[in-house]
């Protein structure tokens, strides 16, 4: 009895911890989900898969990412540029403006929100005629970028984003 | 009392949190939705994420030692706008009524740039570069605890154009 007790405040409080994580995702999806060209959904494993000649340093970049979302955004949105508002709605939510580019030929924005587990979401715009936005959920060890941008060759990874007949 | 002493420390830090950044804050507003100047803005907390890259070199290292103290960098730039040297004589003035002191500038016929600093409590909370050409306007902040000593290593790294002139304050040093 004592046990069940136990294991039902465990769950309740799981749920609890894990409800703000899962809102502030779907803000992304409402802001785009229906805007979309295509949608990337990783987990660990998948990102691991991408890696063909397995690049430890790659592998130990994303062994901390839970969660990572990418859409490419369809044409209406890229010329409406709706998807700017998501900026809005996450800096409602407590995350904080990383990084930000406006005007020219690219745009970018880069939030984030520390917290147990790191979130980091926004969008980037190469002249409007590639649109993606993500969302990310857990650790990157930032250090490691630099190693691995030195050891990576562009055939180690499988390019997902060449699959133009790929759709989700 | 106690709630007045609270009262005027928050109000103070409010005019100090002002303070730093008016000009470029002023110019990111005004021009805000205008497409033809690009406006980067890069916060302290990326700014934090910077300084746990590891160095692959000395001069990286430096670079990044000299910039774990900055708490943040805006620019506003265009190469295409017709009323440049207005724009670069109306930023000097705002700059010189909001109280920075000219560290450097420099001039020839392409165009004209001048450095200014922000000082509080003997320490440079921010440097600001206006640069004036032609076609060509640039307003850059950079702001946080900035020593004169490594800027030249935090302008080689950054890559911004002008921004390279200032190694000669170093060789000035």
């Amino acid at each position: 009895m004592q046990a069940t007790k136990y294991l039902t405040i465990l769950i309740l409080f799981m749920g609890l911890s894990y409800q703000p994580l899962f809102a502030q995702e779907s803000i992304l999806k409402e802001h785009v989900e229906h805007k979309r060209d295509k949608k990337y959904c990783f987990y660990p494993s998948t990102l691991r898969m991408v890696n063909l000649k397995q690049n430890q340093d790659y592998n130990a970049l994303v062994n901390g990412v839970d969660k990572l979302l990418i859409y490419t955004l369809d044409s209406a949105t890229r010329a409406d540029k709706s998807y700017r508002l998501l900026t809005d709605s996450y800096l409602a939510e407590g995350f904080d403006e990383y990084a930000t580019i406006f005007g020219g030929s690219m745009n970018l924005s880069i939030l984030g929100k520390e917290g147990k587990t790191q979130q980091y979401v926004g969008y980037f715009d190469q002249d409007g005629e590639v649109v993606v936005a993500f969302y990310l959920k857990g650790d990157i060890p930032w250090q490691k970028i630099p190693t691995l941008l030195q050891n990576m060759n562009d055939m180690d990874m499988l390019d997902l984003f060449d699959f133009k007949d790929l759709s989700f | 009392m106690k709630k007045l002493f609270v009262t005027i420390t928050i109000l103070v830090a409010s005019v100090v949190t002002y303070a730093q950044g008016t000009v470029v804050n002023k110019y990111f507003n005004q021009l805000a939705g205008d497409d033809k100047f690009t406006k980067v803005s890069i916060s302290s907390k990326m700014f934090s994420l910077f300084t746990e890259l590891e160095a692959g070199s000395e001069a990286e290292e430096e670079f990044l030692k000299a910039i774990s103290k900055l708490k943040g960098l805006k620019i506003i730039a265009s190469d295409s706008i017709g009323n440049a040297a207005k724009m670069y004589t109306q930023a000097l003035k705002d700059v010189d009524a909001a109280g920075y002191d000219e560290l450097m500038s420099v001039q020839d016929a392409e165009e004209n740039m001048r450095f200014s600093i922000k000082e509080s409590g003997g320490k440079i909370e921010e440097l600001l570069m206006v640069v004036g050409g032609k076609k060509r306007f640039v307003l850059l902040s950079l702001y946080g605890e900035i020593d004169l000593k490594n800027i030249s290593k935090i302008a080689k790294g950054m890559n911004v154009g002008g921004l390279e002139n200032l190694s000669k304050i170093d060789a000035g040093n």
